[in-house]
C-alpha cells in the first residue's frame, strides 16, 4: 500500500481528479485480497504460527475459493457504486505524448538508482519471508538507514523530517498501549469468556453453527473497532479450548477460519480496523487529502458486513453439510 | 477561461482571490534575510522571474544557477500545481506558450468554507497543500518545451553507477545472509524468560505465612484480587513424553484457602503450552470472605498431575481497588468515547489515540491503588516491530518520491493505455487488484473534463 498509494495519488492529480475514492477502494479490497493466503494479513499470519494444524496449502483451499469467487467482485460492485456518479460513455483521452513524459522525467537518477536497488531488494525479502522467517522489520529498517547513508551521508534530519510521518506513528504506539491496557483490564478475556459459555450452553447438533456465527461476527466487530492483531492473540487460545472441550462437534480448523474471516475482513468496518487503513490516510493527508473518518466508514463498513455475511454463508454450507 | 482554472469541483467549495505576482519571489524563501549573500540572490532570483514575465512569447529565460537545486522542488511542485488547478488538464490542446502569462501570474489563495458538515461519503474535505511546499505558480518556462533541456535534471554518472554497485552487493550480502541464515527465536535459550519460580504441586503453609498471605497490609472488603501467572510451556520433566495436545489442555489449578483451612476460591489458570504465557484471574473480596483481613494462602497444582504432568510458573498477586469491580465497562466505555473522538474528528487522531492511552493507564493505576509502571515497562507493549516495519518503509518510498519514480510511472501507465480508459483500468488492475473498481469514477471525472473543454 505504502507503494502504490503515491502512483495512484500521481495518477489523479494528472487525470485532474481527486484521488480519495481510489485510495478507499484500494485498500479495502487490498485487506480483503490479504485474507485469502497465510501471510496476506497480520491475523492470519500469527492464526498461522500459533496453531500448528494450519498450513499454508489449507488456507488456499478453504478460505480462497470464498474471497476470490465472492467477495472480491462484490465489494467491488459496491465501491463503484458508493461512489458512483455516472457510467455510460466511455471515450478515449487524447494524450499528448512528448509533452507528458517531457513534464515528467526523472529529475534526480542517481537517488533513484540508490533507492531503487534498496526498495527491489527490500520487497524481494518480504516476498521471500516463508522460507526465511524473519522480521519484515529488520530489512526494511536496515534498507532504510541505508538509503540515507547512500544519498545524505552527511544529513539524516532532511530524511527524517521529509519522509516519515510521525504522527501516523505516534498514533499506532499511542492505540497499542490502549489495547494493552485494556487487555490487562480484562475485556478482551471477558469477551472470549462469553462466548465460550454461550457456545458451550448450546444443544451439540447446534454448536458448530453458533460457534462459527459467533466466532465471524464478534470477531469482526471487534477487530473492527480495534486493532485485529491484539484480539487475534487473545481468541487464539479460547478456540483452543474450545476444540479441546467439544471435541466431539468442533474442529479447530473450523474455528481457526471463522476467526480468520472475522478479523481480517473486519479490519475494513472503520479507519482504524487494521493498519493498512491508517497508514494510506496518513500517505493521503500528508499530499494533502484528508480522508475522514465518515468517509471511510461507509463504504467500508457496507463491504466488510456484507463480505463477512458472504464468508458466513460459506462456512456454514461447507462445514456444516459436509 | 475561467472554468478551465477552476479547480475541480469535486474539492469542494473555494474562494480564490487575485494577488500580485511580485510577491512570489520575495515570499518563496520564507527564511529570514540575513547574509548580503543571500540578499543579492534573491534579487537575482526575482529579476530572473521579470525577465520571464517581460518575455511573453514564450522563449526561456534560464534561471541563475544559484537557484538550480532549489528549482527541482518548485519544478516539481508547479507541474502538480497547474494540474490542481485544471490548467494542464486538456494538454492536447492548449500547447504551453497559448497559456498567456496573465492567467499564470494570478495567484490563488483558495481559502474553504467549513459551513456545513457533510455527511455524504463522497464529500471529500477540500485539498489542502502540505505546509512546506511551496504553493504558487512559478514562472512560464517551467512549463514550455524546453524543460527537459534544462540542466536542473540530475543524471546519473559513472560514479553514481560504481556507488549504485557497491550498494548492490551490500544489499545482496545482507539480503543473503537474511534468506540464507538460520536463525531460531528462543526456544533453546540458556536461560528462560522467567526463572523456574515455583513448580506444581505447590501448596503454601497457612502457619508459616510462606506463600501469598495477603501481604502485610489485608485486603478489605470489595477489592479485587488479581492473581496472575507466567505458565511455562514446556513440561518440567523432560524425561516423559509429553504430547503437545497433553500439554494444552493442563491447567493450573488454584485453590484460595483461608486460615481456617475452607477452600474460599478455587480456578484455573492457562491451558500450558500455547503462545499466550501470561494469564490472570479476578476474584471479587465479596461476602463470602468473611474476614478479609486475615491471611490466606494459595494452593497450586497441575490439573493433568495424574499423568505427571507438572508445570512451571511464576504466580503474582495484586490487590485492585473497588473501582475494579467494573473494569470491563469502563473499558469498554473508554475505548468507545476514544472511538467517538477519533470519528467525529474533534482533535487529530494521534492526539486522542496519546490522551486516551493516557487516560487509561490513569484509570488502570486507580485500579491498582496507585501502583505505577515505568514508562520503559509501559514502552514494551507498543508493538515496535509493526512501527519500525513502517518507518523503514516510508523512509525508503520517501526518498523514492524525490526522484519523481511515482509521476515517470503514472505517466507510463497513461500512455500505455493510450488514452482508453478501459485499458487504463486494465494496467491498473495489473498494479493491484482493487484499481478494478474505480473504473466508474474514472469516467465520470472524464465527462467532466470533456464539458470543461
Amino acid at each position: 500500500m505504502l507503494l502504490i498509494a503515491p502512483v495512484t495519488i500521481d495518477i489523479c492529480t494528472i487525470l485532474g481528479i481527486d484521488p480519495r475514492p481510489y485510495l478507499i477502494g484500494e485498500v479495502i479490497l487490498s485487506n480483503i485480497g490479504g485474507t485469502a493466503t497465510l501471510i496476506g494479513d497480520p491475523p492470519n499470519i500469527i492464526i498461522g504460527s500459533d496453531i500448528e494444524e494450519v498450513g499454508f496449502v489449507d488456507f488456499i483451499i478453504n478460505i480462497a475459493p470464498c474471497i476470490v469467487v465472492f467477495c472480491i467482485p462484490i465489494s467491488l460492485a459496491i465501491v463503484s457504486k458508493v461512489f458512483v456518479v455516472n457510467s455510460d460513455a466511455e471515450q478515449p483521452l487524447e494524450l499528448d505524448r512528448t509533452r507528458l513524459t517531457s513534464l515528467y522525467p526523472i529529475y534526480d537518477e542517481p537517488r533513484l538508482l540508490i533507492a531503487g536497488i534498496v526498495a527491489s531488494f527490500v520487497i524481494m525479502t518480504f516476498f521471500f519471508h516463508p522460507i526465511h522467517h524473519k522480521d519484515s522489520a529488520w530489512i526494511s529498517l536496515l534498507g532504510a538507514f541505508l538509503t540515507i547513508t547512500f544519498t545524505h551521508p552527511h544529513d539524516v534530519q532532511t530524511s527524517l523530517r521529509n519522509h516519515v510521518e510521525w504522527d501516523t506513528l505516534l498514533f499506532f504506539a499511542g492505540l497499542f498501549v490502549l489495547v494493552a491496557v485494556v487487555d490487562a483490564m480484562g475485556l478482551l478475556t471477558f469477551i472470549g469468556e462469553v462466548l465460550v459459555g454461550i457456545i458451550e450452553s448450546e444443544p451439540e447438533e447446534y454448536q458448530q453453527v453458533s460457534a462459527i456465527s459467533l466466532i465471524i461476527w464478534v470477531s469482526a466487530i471487534t477487530s473492527g473497532f480495534l486493532d485485529n492483531i491484539p484480539f487475534t492473540t487473545t481468541m487464539i487460545p479460547v478456540i483452543k479450548i474450545l476444540a479441546e472441550e467439544l471435541p466431539n462437534t468442533l474442529h479447530i480448523k473450523t474455528l481457526a477460519w471463522s476467526l480468520s474471516f472475522g478479523a481480517c475482513l473486519g479490519g475494513n468496518m472503520t479507519l482504524l480496523g487494521a493498519s493498512a487503513n491508517i497508514v494510506t490516510a496518513g500517505i493521503a493527508s500528508s499530499k494533502g487529502y484528508q480522508i475522514s473518518h465518515y468517509n471511510f466508514f461507509v463504504p467500508g463498513s457496507l463491504i466488510s458486513l456484507v463480505t463477512i455475511a458472504i464468508s458466513h454463508l460459506y462456512m456454514l454450507i461447507v462445514f456444516t453439510m459436509a | 477561461m475561467k472554468a478551465d482554472i477552476s479547480p475541480p469541483e469535486m474539492m469542494g467549495s473555494v474562494m480564490r482571490r487575485k494577488k500580485q505576482n511580485s510577491v512570489a519571489s520575495g515570499s518563496l524563501f520564507h527564511d529570514q534575510p540575513t547574509s548580503p549573500l543571500q540578499q543579492i540572490e534573491r534579487e537575482k532570483f526575482s529579476s530572473g522571474v521579470k525577465t520571464v514575465v517581460e518575455s511573453e512569447n514564450g522563449l526561456t529565460i534560464r534561471q541563475p544557477t544559484s537557484l538550480r537545486k532549489s528549482s527541482i522542488v518548485i519544478r516539481k511542485q508547479l507541474s502538480l500545481d497547474l494540474h490542481n488547478h485544471g490548467l494542464i488538464n486538456d494538454l492536447s490542446q492548449r500547447r504551453a506558450s497559448d497559456i498567456k502569462l496573465s492567467e499564470i501570474n494570478e495567484e490563488y489563495i483558495e481559502t474553504t468554507h467549513y459551513t456545513k458538515k457533510s455527511w455524504d461519503p463522497t464529500v471529500f474535505t477540500p485539498y489542502k497543500a502540505p505546509r512546506d511546499s511551496i504553493h504558487r505558480f512559478f514562472s512560464p518556462d517551467d512549463i514550455s518545451e524546453n524543460k527537459t533541456k534544462l540542466d536542473d535534471i540530475r543524471i546519473a554518472c559513472k560514479r553514481d553507477y560504481v556507488i549504485a554497485f557497491i550498494l548492490f552487493c551490500i544489499m545482496t550480502i545482507i539480503c543473503g545472509t537474511m534468506i540464507g541464515w538460520k536463525t531460531h527465536v528462543g526456544d533453546d535459550v540458556l536461560f528462560g524468560h522467567v526463572g523456574l519460580a515455583c513448580r506444581t504441586p505447590c501448596f503454601g503453609d497457612i502457619k508459616s505465612r510462606d506463600f501469598f498471605n495477603g501481604r502485610s497490609h489485608s485486603f478489605s472488603r470489595n477489592d479485587v484480587l488479581k492473581i496472575g501467572a507466567y505458565i511455562d510451556p514446556l513440561a518440567i520433566d523432560k524425561d516423559i513424553e509429553v504430547e503437545l495436545n497433553e500439554m494444552t489442555s493442563t491447567f493450573l489449578d488454584i485453590d484460595l484457602v483461608s486460615t481456617d483451612g475452607t477452600v474460599k476460591r478455587s480456578f484455573q489458570l492457562g491451558p500450558a503450552g500455547s503462545t499466550r504465557m501470561f494469564f490472570s484471574e479476578f476474584i471479587q473480596v465479596d461476602t463470602t470472605f468473611e474476614s478479609p483481613q486475615d491471611s490466606h494462602v494459595l494452593n497450586v497444582k497441575s490439573s493433568n498431575s495424574e499423568n505427571g504432568i507438572h508445570l512451571s510458573f511464576t504466580l503474582y498477586g495484586e490487590d485492585l481497588s473497588p473501582l475494579a469491580n467494573h473494569r470491563v465497562i469502563i473499558s469498554a466505555l473508554m475505548l468507545c468515547v476514544v472511538y467517538v473522538l477519533i470519528a467525529t474528528e474533534v482533535l487529530h487522531r494521534t492526539l486522542v489515540a496519546i490522551f486516551g492511552s493516557l487516560f487509561s493507564l490513569f484509570l488502570y493505576y486507580l485500579m491498582n491503588k496507585g501502583r505505577t509502571e515505568e514508562l520503559g515497562e509501559i514502552m514494551l507493549h507498543v508493538e515496535w516491530s509493526t512501527l519500525a516495519l513502517i518507518f523503514g518503509l516510508m523512509i525508503i518510498v520517501g526518498e523514492l518520491s524525490q526522484t519523481g519514480i511515482f509521476e515517470w510511472s503514472a505517466v507510463r501507465l497513461l500512455l500505455l493505455s493510450k488514452g482508453s480508459c478501459n485499458r487504463l483500468m486494465v494496467l491498473l488492475c495489473c498494479l493491484t487488484v482493487s484499481f478494478h473498481l474505480s473504473r466508474i469514477q474514472c469516467f465520470s471525472s472524464l465527462q467532466h473534463y470533456a464539458t470543461n473543454k
